[in-house]
Order: C-alpha cells, then sequence, then structure tokens
C-alpha cells in the first residue's frame, strides 16, 4: 500500500524548491557499493482489498479455539466500548506525550491509571506502564538495588513460584549489569514458597525477595509472612500480582506489617486481547519514599503560568534526559495505548465488575477442576488455596494428549514438562468467565475420550 | 476547542456502573475457599459511572490530543508516520 500521496508534480516542485535535480540524488552521500537495486525475495506490492483476503486467511488458520490456558495471559470479556474509543485516532496516532499542550487527553488518562492501578495494588505511586509483567519484574529488581542502599550484594530471590517467563526475562536484562537472581525452592505438597527454604538466607545480605500472588500454579502464597521475613531482614520485596484477582485477594501494599516495597504485574487481563501474545503491557507501582528509583515516567496533576489546571510528565529520569549511567532505566516507553485501553476497561468495570469477574473466573476455575477430577488418571497437584488456576497431575504424557485436544478446538492448557520437569506429567490449567458450564463439559469429555488414545506411562 | 475535562473520579457515583458490561455475580460461596487472612478488605477506587458517562468522558479526553489524524505532528520522527487504517483493522 501506498503511504506517500504526492504526483510527479509534487515531487517535482519539491526538488525544485530545495534545488535538488532527482530523489536519487537525495541518496548520493551513500556509496554505491552499499545500495541494493531490488530486494530479493519482497513480493510485489498488493493493495488493500488484496491484503485482506490474505489476513482474512492466515486469521483462519488459528480457528477460534476454546481456550483453558492462563499462565500469564488470560482470556476476560472486554466490553465493546473498550476498543471502540481506545482505536479512535485521536489515541492511537498520538505520539507519546513529551508536549504537553498537545497531549493533555492522553495525560489525563495516564494521570488516571496511575491512580486506579495505585489504588488496585495499594500502593503510594504508579508509573506510566512498562513493557509487559515480565520486563516489569526486571525492572523492579535493578530498582531495588537502586533503593536498597543498606543492601550491597545486588542478590534477588526469585522463587521458582514466579512465571519461568518472568525469571528468564529478568536474568537476561539484568544478569549481566551485576544482579544475581538465585532460586527459591517451593514445597511439593503445597506449591508455595516455605519459611524453611528461605531459613538458609537467615543472615545473608539479600537486596530483595520477588512473591509472585497468585504463583504461577495459582496458589495463594503466604504473603504477609513472607513480607514480613524479608523486612525482619532488610530484604525489599517485590510482588508480582493479577490484577484482576486484587479484586478479591489483599493487595501487595498491606502484605505483612510494612507491605511490599514494589509491586508490578502484567497489565493484559485489563480489556487487552490475548491477540497470540502481545501487544501486552506492565504495570509497576511503589512506595513515595522510593519514586525517584522508579524507571518510566509518570504524570503529574498542576497548574500553569495562567492557573490552569493541567497534566504533565514529571520524574522521567531516563537516558533523553540525564546522563545514561545515572538513568532508572533505558527503556522507558510506557504502552500508551494498551494503557488506555486498560483504564477504559476499569471504569467500565468499577470496582463491583472486577470484583465479579475475579470471583466468576474463580468458580469457573473451580467446577473445571471438579469436572476433570472426575475423569481417571488424573489429580490436583497441590493441596491449598488457590486463585482461577490450578496444576494437574497425569499418569500419562501431557504433550500429545494436548496436541489431540487442539485438533478438537480445545487448549487444554500449558504443558509443564519444559519448565518443572519434577513433577512429572503436569498441565496448568484455568477457566475465566467466559466458559460455561457447556464449555467445561465439552472438554471433559473431549480429555476422556483423548486419555484413552494415550497411553498411561 | 474544550481545554478540560473533569477526572473521571469526579463523574463517579457509588452504586453506579456499566453492569451489563459484568459477569454475573457468582454469590459468596464460589470464592469461600479463599481464606479470610488473604483476602481485600477494602474495594479499590476505580471509578463508578454507566457506559455511556465513560465513552464521552474518554471521547472528551481523546479530543483534548492533537494527532496524526486530526493535526500536522512535527515530534517524533520515529513514529509518527501515517498508518493505512486497514493495518489498525487487520491488527485488532
Amino acid at each position: 500500500m501506498a503511504f506517500i500521496p504526492h504526483t510527479a508534480a509534487d515531487v517535482e516542485a519539491m526538488l525544485a524548491a530545495i534545488g535538488v535535480a532527482s530523489i536519487e540524488d537525495l541518496f548520493d552521500e551513500i556509496p554505491a557499493s552499499l545500495r541494493v537495486k531490488s530486494l530479493a525475495g519482497v513480493p510485489d506490492e498488493m493493495n488493500e482489498m488484496e491484503i485482506g483476503r490474505l489476513m482474512t486467511e492466515r486469521a483462519r488458520a488459528d480457528g477460534r479455539p476454546s481456550c483453558f490456558i492462563g499462565a500469564g495471559a488470560y482470556e476476560h470479556h472486554i466490553p465493546a466500548a473498550v476498543w471502540a474509543i481506545a482505536t479512535r485516532g485521536e489515541f492511537y496516532s498520538a505520539y507519546t506525550p513529551y508536549q504537553a499542550e498537545a497531549s493533555q487527553g492522553t495525560l489525563q488518562v495516564i494521570y488516571e491509571y496511575q491512580t486506579m492501578i495505585a489504588s488496585l495494588t495499594g500502593m503510594q505511586v504508579s508509573n506510566a506502564s512498562v513493557y509487559d509483567g515480565a520486563s516489569a519484574v526486571a525492572e523492579a529488581s535493578l530498582m531495588a538495588v537502586r533503593a536498597n542502599r543498606k543492601s550491597k550484594s545486588q542478590r534477588i530471590l526469585v522463587p521458582t513460584t514466579v512465571h519461568p517467563h518472568y525469571r528468564k526475562v529478568a536474568i537476561a536484562t539484568a544478569g549481566n549489569q551485576g544482579l544475581r537472581f538465585e532460586e527459591v525452592p517451593y514445597g511439593s505438597e503445597d506449591g508455595i514458597i516455605s519459611l524453611a527454604a528461605l531459613a538458609k538466607y537467615e543472615n545473608e545480605d539479600v537486596t530483595a525477595l520477588v512473591i509472585q500472588q497468585p504463583n504461577f500454579f495459582g496458589r495463594l502464597e503466604d504473603v504477609d509472612a513472607l513480607t514480613d521475613w524479608a523486612h525482619a531482614r532488610g530484604v525489599m520485596v517485590i510482588g508480582v500480582v493479577n490484577p484482576t484477582s486484587l479484586a478479591l485477594l489483599k493487595p501487595p501494599g498491606e502484605w505483612g506489617t510494612k507491605g511490599a516495597d514494589i509491586a508490578v504485574g502484567e497489565g493484559q487481563p485489563l480489556g487487552v486481547p490475548l491477540s497470540s501474545g502481545g501487544p501486552y503491557f506492565g504495570f509497576m507501582t511503589t512506595r513515595m519514599e522510593y519514586v525517584r528509583q522508579m524507571p518510566g515516567r509518570i504524570v503529574g496533576r498542576t497548574i500553569d503560568l495562567n492557573g490552569r489546571e493541567g497534566f504533565s510528565l514529571t520524574l522521567q529520569a531516563r537516558e533523553q534526559h540525564i546522563r545514561r549511567a545515572k538513568a532508572t532505566s533505558n527503556i522507558c516507553t510506557n504502552q500508551g495505548l494498551l494503557m488506555t485501553a486498560a483504564t477504559i476497561y476499569m471504569s467500565l468495570m468499577g470496582p463491583q465488575g472486577l470484583e465479579r469477574t475475579a470471583a466468576a473466573s474463580h468458580a469457573r476455575t473451580r467446577e473445571l477442576v471438579a469436572a476433570l477430577t472426575r475423569l481417571k488418571g488424573l489429580r490436583p497437584a497441590f493441596h491449598g488455596p488457590g486463585f482461577h488456576e490450578a496444576v494437574l497431575l497425569f499418569d500419562r504424557p501431557v504433550a500429545p494428549m494436548l496436541k489431540a485436544l487442539a485438533s478438537r478446538g480445545i487448549l487444554g492448557g500449558l504443558d509443564l514438562a519444559e519448565h518443572y520437569p519434577e513433577l512429572g506429567p503436569a498441565l496448568l490449567v484455568c477457566a475465566t468467565e467466559t466458559k460455561t458450564t457447556a464449555d467445561i463439559e465439552a472438554y471433559t469429555t473431549a480429555l476422556g475420550e483423548v486419555m484413552q488414545s494415550v497411553r498411561a506411562a | 476547542m474544550r481545554t478540560r475535562e473533569k477526572v473521571i473520579f469526579e463523574h463517579s457515583h457509588p452504586g453506579r456502573g456499566a453492569a451489563d458490561q459484568w459477569p454475573h455475580d457468582p454469590g459468596p460461596a464460589a470464592t469461600a475457599d479463599i481464606p479470610q487472612k488473604l483476602r481485600r478488605m477494602r474495594r479499590p477506587l476505580l471509578p463508578e459511572v454507566g457506559e455511556l458517562e465513560a465513552v464521552r468522558h474518554f471521547t472528551r479526553l481523546s479530543q483534548l490530543n492533537f494527532s496524526i489524524d486530526t493535526h500536522f505532528y512535527p515530534l517524533g520522527s520515529c513514529t509518527m508516520k501515517y498508518n493505512p487504517k486497514a493495518c489498525n483493522q487487520y491488527a485488532m
């Protein structure tokens, strides 16, 4: 598709105005040896109708499966108004709000977003969002090293109940900046971090402890005890939370006696479609005392020279504004459009709607686990309370069953073989409010049939 | 051009909401298995507005922006190029 509407006459007039003979002459400083005449492998151009047909065919290949995978990305109902407004050209074709007078709409949306996220997490201050939940954990770890002045070790305890991708991204992002990430095991019976596992760090210099609630298995950690254990030893607490769950669960700002120091998470459940894995957005919050260590940017409400109220970016110590080595982060772009969708979503849900979404999702997951465990050959992996996700252990390999289910239009869950081989054949399943009793029964029936064709180990 | 829009919390009325956009209430028994000490005690400060109020509020906010669709925008050479509307349609 053509992005440039100029006619030959327009081009000639412009070239004449700047005194250049041809467009080629604009590139004459690039040596001929570095230039290409044609791009091999790039097909001929297509018009909008042809591209539309191609995209429809590609999308059809995905089908519309019934999805029981959670593991960090959750299918929730998105009110139609969310994207009807977020895709207004005034929002999605606006630039990042550097110039306050040209961006009051986006700046106010961010301000409202920050207020909602801070309240949801029970924290004092939120930034304007970061890339995704995984990078938020990496940024929170780097932030903890700056904020915890008493600790010199740059050691971050990351229990294996934290999302495996988040752990990997944290190591990839911060592992070469001097941070050491150390795994803490979970209890094989209950699937949560035990204080006993932390005992070996009792008298060691540790910078921060990461606690995911609900954890990757959908189990609820004893957040009060873990937070108090950390604070008693000068260890900062980084909470990683599911925003939907916070309508029901104790917010990180209230964990233990003092509350978490930093709380982050994946914002996708708040109005962002699954969308084949992205783009999503991360949220990041902290206490006021650490606000200058927080990466990204914050929008503030202020009064202009004429006494009128307005909004502007503040506290954005990124590499464009200060010396690179002093920047809080060099990846400070916020996910403006997704954050806009989340703000509209939270406004339409309100405290009651979000609470119902959380409760209905939890109820559906309980219904799913009850239905599936009627089948022979599987059982819940852990005992104790959870939220809207659960691990099931099988007596036969999971991968061939998932493949067979997928061919019937059912995404049955996440196979844990790669990240948790010690569990044996294990499946992480999730149901949200989008699943009906009929969906759950259809899955249960299909799994029962599929299990017949996979021999028990 | 309008220059100011109230923050959404100023539009909020306790108990109001876009209830038809919510799932059905599964009742307290649905979450009775979550222990008291892990629960939230006070509801978060989220707006309590109807759908039309939210739509008007965010539409007004959009109108306070300069954007490629509405104005010449000489900032941000890295990202500020017009994209044909079909690109947006297919991305959704």
